[in-house]
């Protein structure tokens, strides 16, 4: 039986952090779309919607995302297509068309569910956070924040805003496995690729969906130097199977571990290659 | 701990006092819309959807106090029996209708396409409602239902395209 104790929603976020600590049961409020279907649930709310955390912004070449902005905010915004084409692909392929209205980017890292598509893209475009803490703002990496356990990390912090580092010469991939495209994806892939020419100058490819948190493939780098092929996509995916092979898990039975262990390669190599060629 | 709300429902501002934990959802049933449905109460069935400042939202998965101060559109807001939105009068004319109770969500969403896309493909029809599920039609007279829909009220507004 949910127990709501107490709600507050301050006007700033130092406001809200100050809250947050002094209950043990507090919990940030964003979108609420996970929140208000916790049965469970016993805490007092702090609904950050005054907290001034909505915002898009382009600005000394990042994209600057306000944590309480909405997965459709994202969407309806010009600035949104500068991680690439890709990045709008991920937005859109979020849930269905009622929910992305509501959801938002600081409650979908926050609870880092294995079916948050822009974990994988987050991961290759070297996205950070803006965070607050009690000695003030801070800045993680997106990477480092996965290593660090999120819930852990948000223990007495509270997420700011997202920032994408716009790069000219990087093209941004994005493929996801799913039966119809409403589905929860249980695999995710993303893959970034800057070049000189033909020849491939850096690779970076993530997985995310079937694993405990979205995981860089250290195989991409082997791309470095050659010109990007089917065939050397696919050895990248063949990579990926054997740096996770044993780890993947999966509790969608339309998808056991075994079948996503088979189809990992191809999802990588055609994210590498569909994706970019 | 009761909490005060104020909400413009259907363009009138009406003011509550609800525990914090209370949904929209509950609170718009309880306070006389039925037309809000209650189906799966998991964001996924679509049948609970209402306009927040125009654009759909589930309320099942809404806190009611989220949604303090702001303008909440119902089914109820948007036509009656005696004076229906034409894509309600669309939705029966094309026999898009059957046990109902998926519709009241279906039209808030088509309204929310229309405003912003006079004459939507069928493609961006699927795309808008890819959130409201129908156990009963299959989809494909209610798609007729939006084109007709989308069509008069684009010819009411003196736009004759086709
Ligand atoms: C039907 C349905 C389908 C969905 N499909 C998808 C999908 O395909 N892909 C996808 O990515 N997501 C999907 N989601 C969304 C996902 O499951 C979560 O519900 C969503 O990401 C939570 O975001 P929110 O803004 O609603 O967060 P909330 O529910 O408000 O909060 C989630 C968590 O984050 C914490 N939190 C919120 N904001 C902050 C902050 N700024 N700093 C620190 N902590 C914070 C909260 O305390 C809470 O623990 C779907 C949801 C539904 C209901
Ligand atoms: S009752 Fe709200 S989405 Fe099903
Ligand atoms: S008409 Fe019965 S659920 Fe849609």
């Amino acid at each position: 039986m949910r127990k709501i104790l107490d709600y507050h929603a301050p006007a700033a976020p130092i406001d809200a952090l100050r809250i947050s600590q002094s209950s043990t049961k507090a919990r940030f409020l964003a979108g609420g779309s996970y929140l208000s279907r916790e049965k469970t649930l016993e805490c007092t709310l702090i609904d950050l919607k005054n907290c001034g955390l909505a915002h898009i912004s382009e600005a000394n070449g990042n994209l600057r995302i306000g944590a309480m902005s909405t997965i459709t905010d994202l969407l309806l915004h010009p600035a949104s297509s500068g991680p690439g084409k890709a990045f709008l692909q991920a937005l859109s392929s979020t849930g269905h068309a009622i929910v992305r209205n509501q959801i938002t980017i600081g409650g979908s890292i926050a609870g880092m569910l294995p079916w948050f598509n822009l974990a994988a893209p987050l991961m290759v475009l070297d996205a950070s956070l803006l965070v607050l803490e009690s000695s003030g703002e801070t800045t993680i990496s997106f990477r480092s924040f996965v290593a660090n356990k999120p819930r852990e990390y948000l223990k007495n912090r509270l997420i700011l805003a997202l920032n994408i580092p716009l790069v000219s010469d990087r093209e941004l991939c994005f493929s996801r496995l799913s039966l119809t495209e409403v589905d929860f994806a249980p695999m995710f892939a993303a893959a970034s690729i800057s070049r000189e020419g033909e020849t491939v100058k850096a690779a970076y490819v993530a997985v995310s969906g079937c694993l405990p948190g979205p995981v860089m493939i250290s195989g991409a780098s082997e791309l470095i130097g050659k010109k990007l092929s089917r065939s050397e996509a696919e050895t990248v995916g063949q990579a990926a199977l054997h740096e996770l092979q044993g780890k993947i898990i999966s509790a969608n039975p339309n998808f056991p571990p075994a079948y996503l262990e088979e189809v990992l390669p191809v999802v990588v190599a055609d994210c590498l290659y569909g994706g970019a060629n | 701990m009761k909490k005060n709300l104020k909400l413009q429902i259907n363009g009138t501002w009406k003011e509550f006092s609800i525990e914090p934990g209370t949904l929209l959802l509950d609170l718009l049933r309880t306070a006389g819309y039925q037309g809000v449905k209650d189906g799966c109460r998991e964001g996924e069935c679509g049948a609970c959807t209402v306009h927040i400042d125009g654009r759909p939202i589930n309320s099942c998965t809404l806190f009611a106090l989220q949604a303090d101060g702001r303008s909440i559109t119902t089914i109820e807001g948007l036509g009656n029996p005696d004076h229906p939105h034409p894509i309600q009068e669309a939705f029966v004319e094309t026999g898009a209708v059957q046990c109902g109770f998926c519709i009241p969500g279906k039209i808030m969403s088509v309204k929310a396409l229309l405003d912003r896309n006079p004459d939507p493909d069928e493609h961006q029809i699927r795309e808008a409602l890819s959130g409201n599920l129908c156990r009963c039609t299959g989809y494909v007279k209610q798609i007729e239902a939006v084109k007709l829909a989308a069509r008069r009220i684009r010819e009411k507004k003196g736009d004759h395209h086709e």
